[in-house]
């Protein structure tokens, strides 16, 4: 996972608490793939797409040549519902969070471009709690089902965050099901633990395993560090 | 004035829907990521040009950004805005209030709500139309059984309206739902073009209660900022010898043509994108020269329709204009034949034009002035008017 690791076009739920590293882990995941020339589109759901560029810039000085080399498309459903316009480089703008349909086509939209030079990409859909809490589990899942399908046939590799703590067991199983595994993270006294369930190439179920994260990155200091996840 | 009349703006969907009877009720259905929201956009001003009173429900973004997209689509509905009335049917879910709508549904989850609001809207604005966008969003907020328990309660309050134009986005959703489409006098599918992405979209008319057995061919269409929806018809070739008229042709009817050429000659191809009579047009033009005839079927491939210019003044290009025509014409295309330059005083006529150049039965020979936009424009429309017999399907 840290070094890329989810296999190509498999959709990885990345599940856990608040403060937790999720959004860091998910980003990593972005990073890493830019850096050996693969492109993103990152949905936003919760926060406007200068934002989410800023936080990766943080994390990445490289950042802004990635965007600037048309590797990084933006799908900001999030200014709307503050009232902000954004012109942002690589973003689409989508006029509402539950406005569906227009999230499904600047997603395809951004995929016809990025198909023109790159055979894949990876997409960031940051994230599925803020849809389940303006909706309900079934309508996520519909709207997912379709976004993840068409994204798979178009070469993507896919990441969805969903926090634990904001939605019902039923709510949860429901988005797992749109998965190929769970990436999941939780903290337990002083310790932060995750664990990798189904993305392998047999869907083994690793142990939890402990890590650390900054708002740089995620580190895993417990076993199976020496190689990738899967 | 009857709301029904030409009520889509749409040309090719007006004339088929034609005549529409009064309180018709029209659905719009189309797949995920197809762009469908210019459709309402533009039933919704023809509505407003026509001085009637448009109630435009939305469902999944601030109402505010409704009338905002319809101006950049080219619908500025400023002048209308005592007719134009938004009903919020989003901005309860997240919490806020959108200052634009004329009216608020407090509680968007309810089916029964938005009914008695539609039945108080309809008494104050008496024969009103009504624009739904989303209903899918409904089902949504609700489930599909209760959904479709509902609906026919709803569809009833429809009635009130001079018509009514709903979107319907077809998530995957339980069976069940369709049902409800059959509550619908017209529905009209709009779907996507697919190879690993949606690189195309058409639009087919399903259903129209009032002319049973009514489905029309498939149109392909594109959205224009501004322009609306426009039917697309992707690839006119325009063929013809060497100096007969091509270029000057496409540069005519085109305002964004483009020419690969050296020397004043056409050495790749011409191309022109025209908007026309609500169509959509992307005009490629082949180099006249013979030894470029090894690209002519490139660029002609798939063409669903063609121009073969030829230059009234010489008739000894005529031989390599009949050749071109073979080598492109295939029969069943539609295809015209433009004679050029009859502004020139030992121009052919285009009847002396068909006699020496003997074209495959039903290629009319149409006189022109491709340096005459007008004129060229009249070329285009006549070999459209074929294009669209034949259907610009996916």
């Amino acid at each position: 996972m840290l070094d890329g690791g989810v296999p190509d076009h498999a959709t990885a739920l990345i599940y856990g608490p608040p403060f937790v590293g999720k959004e860091v882990l998910a980003r990593q995941f972005i990073l890493t793939g830019l850096r050996k020339g693969i492109p993103a589109i990152l949905v936003l759901t919760n926060a406007t797409a200068p934002e989410t560029h800023e936080r990766l810039r943080q994390m990445d000085p490289k950042f802004d040549e990635h965007v600037r080399a048309g590797l990084v498309r933006f799908v900001d459903a999030y200014s709307p519902t503050i009232g902000a316009s954004v012109q942002h480089p690589g973003t689409e703008q989508v006029d509402g969070l539950l406005n569906f349909n227009a999230v499904t086509a600047a997603v395809n939209n951004a995929q016809r471009v990025l198909l023109r030079h790159h055979p894949g990409h990876h997409l960031l859909f940051e994230s599925v709690s803020t849809l389940v809490a303006y909706t309900n589990a079934q309508t996520a899942f519909r709207f997912l089902q379709v976004l993840v399908g068409r994204s798979r046939a178009a070469g993507a590799t896919s990441i969805l965050l969903l926090e634990r703590g904001m939605h019902s067991e039923e709510e949860v199983q429901t988005i797992k099901h749109l998965s190929s595994g769970v990436i999941e993270l939780k903290s337990e006294a002083t310790r932060l633990l995750l664990r990798v369930e189904g993305l392998g190439v047999d869907g083994t179920a690793y142990p939890w395993m402990e890590y650390r994260f900054s708002e740089k990155s995620v580190e895993v200091t417990g076993s199976l560090t020496a190689g990738r996840i899967r | 004035m009857s709301a029904t009349a030409g009520a889509l703006g749409i040309p090719q969907l007006d004339a088929a829907l034609a005549p529409m009877p009064a309180r018709s009720t029209i659905l719009v259905a189309n797949d995920p990521g197809v762009e469908a929201d210019t459709f309402l956009y533009q039933a919704a001003y023809r509505q407003l040009e026509r001085g009637r009173t448009v109630v435009y429900a939305v469902f999944n973004r601030p109402p505010s950004s409704v009338a905002r997209a319809m101006r950049e689509y080219g619908f500025d509905t400023t002048p209308y805005a005592r007719q134009f009335l938004l009903l919020d049917g989003y901005s309860a879910l997240l919490g806020t209030r959108d200052p634009g709508a004329a009216y608020r549904l407090d509680n968007p989850t309810s089916i029964d709500d938005f009914g008695l609001l539609l039945e108080t809207v309809s008494r104050e604005h008496r024969d009103a139309a009504l624009i739904v966008d989303p209903l899918s969003n409904l089902v949504d907020v609700l489930s599909v059984p209760e959904f479709v328990r509902k609906f026919p309660l709803l569809r009833q309050t429809l009635n009130h309206f001079e018509l009514t134009v709903a979107l319907f986005t077809q998530w995957p959703y339980a069976d069940d739902v369709s049902k409800v489409f059959s509550d619908f006098d017209v529905v009209i599918a709009l779907r996507g073009v697919e190879d690993r992405v949606l690189f195309g979209q058409y639009f087919a008319l399903q259903r129209a209660n009032w002319k049973p057995g009514l489905s029309t061919k498939p149109q392909l269409y594109k959205t224009h900022k501004p322009g609306g929806v426009h039917v697309y018809v992707p690839k006119i070739v325009v063929t013809g010898a060497y100096t007969a008229g091509k270029t000057t042709f496409i540069h005519a009817v085109s305002d964004t043509a483009k020419s690969a050429n050296f020397e004043g000659s056409t050495v790749a191809l011409d191309h022109g994108q025209v908007r026309i009579d609500g169509l959509s047009v992307d005009l490629f033009g082949t180099p006249g020269q013979e030894r470029f005839d090894p690209i002519l079927s490139t660029i002609a491939g798939q063409a669903l329709g063609m121009i073969l210019m030829v230059d009234s003044t010489a008739p000894e290009t005529f031989d390599r204009a009949r050749d071109m025509l073979n080598k492109i014409y295939r029969e069943g295309l539609p295809a015209i034949v433009c004679a050029n330059k009859q502004d020139l005083p030992n121009a052919l006529s285009p009847s002396d034009v068909h006699a020496r150049l003997r074209p495959p039965p039903g290629v009319q020979v149409v006189g022109c002035r491709a340096n005459d936009r007008a004129s060229s424009q009249e070329v285009l429309r006549r070999l459209l008017e074929q294009v669209l017999k034949t259907g610009v399907s996916a």
